[in-house]
């Protein structure tokens, strides 16, 4: 990367941290840039005021933004977020203090001095908000859908409720070959995997049974999950 | 805006409900129907006898109650010298092949007798299949671009599950199954996307080099022709309809009974055991296990019920496993 380019690559992550659309690489290289370069923390200013502006929330008073005292600037802007952020609540999660608050804010990306706070603090930050990514995007949501008969069935529509996937994205179908058990005796110490085991060994020999005696051919067979070990 | 969109969506959604809905109704008419409508029994005889005597290739699509994830199967059967070939491929994750040779291709299991009517050879006993479940057939549906017949099976008790099935109007095969629980909740589903007549059987005798497993074949007696139980165990009540099938032993040491009412099979296994014995109730997809102990002349055995059926009829047979 030449010189010459440099500030401008730095510019445009700089602009996708303020949408939160900037990566952890960019992230990183953001927060090591703004260390040696006053010009990258300038950027990072002038945008926030841009973007301020843009949103109407420049007053008359507050010109300029990045000077110094910038602690009591943050506290005066959690205050201000506390309104706008408490409106939208996307999941009605519990308020966590002060560092889930400092979290979100640097999420929304409207804390003018928020980069200037130092490198440490804003690894925490930016791991907040790499937990809150990975929260909305792996949560395992229970899904509810309702299916429909086609068309060519004139009956009323069969409501279902898909079960919630319980392990997340399961890239080799065989692998989901966990029994839910659920034991007679409640106090029982039963192995989950040996449970599997017995009860999977069983649905294969009863498959032979169904294949020959339900009238659907070897449909059945797309039950049976069968193992290296044999 | 995200309203707008979302308005807009679902007027979409609406207007192409609406016209695959009128384009169904206008297919129905200008599609010339068959002359007379099948009857339930000719239906259901096709479904159990004539797809056994087709060569085909097809790929279908599998999905349970147990996990949303999708998963699709290579279908291969041909018959050579009246013998029957299955081979049956997992076309998602790891390669595995189930392949079952030997079973003729007149073999009629005890479900198929029971599907095809032929009660008054096999027992005067035998409940007829009307007064376990009400067949009617719902119309006409197109899948894997062939057109079926599709059939709902109600319960008429609460001791079997429901299904609907599609059945392939020219060879009988299904080409859609639903099965369908207490709760009328799906709990599986089947669904053909190719179907490939007559293939080219020196393509699909070719040997595969995927690790095999071999099913059995011919699992349960061939056309029987009287009822009979099973050789070392009494079963004083299984579900009204529900035959004893087969037997066999295992190589685990597991002795297994075979049941089928003509669509819906339970099997029991019943093992000795000297250490404890896990009792519960053990679930994937449309299958249950109901794992139970029991004590016969000082012996512990591990019995289970294993089939897709509720779980009031599985613990209702283990209750009733008894030595003779």
């Amino acid at each position: 990367m030449s010189e010459q380019n440099r500030p401008q690559v730095l510019a445009e992550s700089i602009s996708a941290l303020m949408d939160n659309q900037a990566s952890e690489l960019e992230l990183q290289r953001i927060l090591k840039a703004s260390e040696q370069d006053a010009e990258v923390k300038a950027t990072w200013s002038r945008y926030q005021i841009v973007g301020a502006a843009l949103r109407g929330e420049l007053g008359g008073e507050q010109t300029p933004i990045v000077t110094s005292d910038f602690a009591a600037r943050i506290s005066a802007a959690i205050d201000e977020e506390d309104a706008l952020v408490a409106q939208p609540a996307p999941a009605s999660k519990p308020q966590q203090g002060w560092w889930y608050q400092l979290g979100r804010v640097a999420l929304v990306a409207s804390v003018a001095g928020g980069m200037v706070l130092g490198v440490n603090q804003f690894n925490a930050t930016s791991q907040d908000a790499s937990q809150i990514a990975n929260n909305s995007a792996f949560a395992p949501a229970p899904v509810e859908t309702t299916i429909s008969l086609p068309s060519g069935i004139n009956s009323p529509a069969i409501n279902t409720r898909t079960v919630a996937v319980q392990t997340g994205y399961e890239s080799r179908p065989q692998e989901s070959r966990r029994v839910n058990f659920q034991p007679l005796q409640p106090n029982a110490v039963v192995s989950d995997e040996e449970v599997s085991r017995y009860v999977n060994q069983m649905i294969k020999a009863h498959s032979d049974n169904a294949a020959m005696n339900s009238g659907q051919g070897v449909l059945p067979y797309a039950r049976v999950i069968i193992t290296d070990e044999e | 805006m995200p309203k707008m969109s979302l308005w807009l969506s679902s007027v979409v959604l609406l207007a192409v409900t609406i016209s695959v809905q009128a384009q169904t109704l206008s297919t129905q008419e200008l599609t010339p129907a068959p002359t007379s409508l099948p009857t339930v029994q000719a239906l259901l005889s096709k479904m159990s006898q004539n797809a056994a005597h087709i060569n085909y290739r097809g790929s279908f699509t599998y999905q349970n109650q147990t996990s949303i994830e999708l998963q699709s199967f290579r279908v291969e059967h041909w018959i050579e010298s009246g013998i029957e070939h299955d081979r049956f491929l997992f076309l998602n994750g790891p390669e595995r092949l189930i392949v079952r040779d030997g079973q003729r291709v007149d073999c009629k299991a005890m479900g198929d007798e029971l599907l095809q009517g032929n009660f008054a050879g096999i027992g005067k006993s035998l409940v007829n299949m009307d007064q376990l479940y009400q067949f009617e057939i719902r119309g006409r549906e197109r899948i894997a671009g062939r057109w079926s017949r599709v059939l709902q099976v109600i319960p008429k008790d609460p001791y079997r599950y429901g299904y609907f099935l599609s059945i392939d109007e020219d060879t009988g095969l299904v080409l859609k199954s639903w099965l369908i629980d207490e709760n009328a909740r799906p709990v599986e589903r089947y669904q053909f996307i190719s179907i490939e007549l007559n293939p080219d059987l020196n393509q699909m005798k070719a040997k595969s080099l995927l690790h095999e497993h071999k099913a059995v074949s011919d699992v349960t007696p061939c056309n029987p022709t009287q009822l009979t139980r099973p050789s070392a165990w009494q079963v004083a009540w299984v579900p009204p309809g529900f035959v004893f099938a087969g037997e066999r032993q295992l190589n685990n040491g597991q002795a297994m009974l075979m049941y089928t009412d003509g669509l819906t099979t339970f099997s029991i296994f019943i093992e000795a055991t000297t250490s404890f014995v896990p009792e519960g109730v053990g679930k994937r997809g449309a299958t249950l296990a109901y794992m139970s102990r029991l004590l016969v002349k000082d012996t512990v055995y591990r019995a289970s019920v294993v089939g897709e059926i509720p779980v009031a009829a599985a613990a209702k047979i283990a209750q009733n496993i008894t030595g003779l």
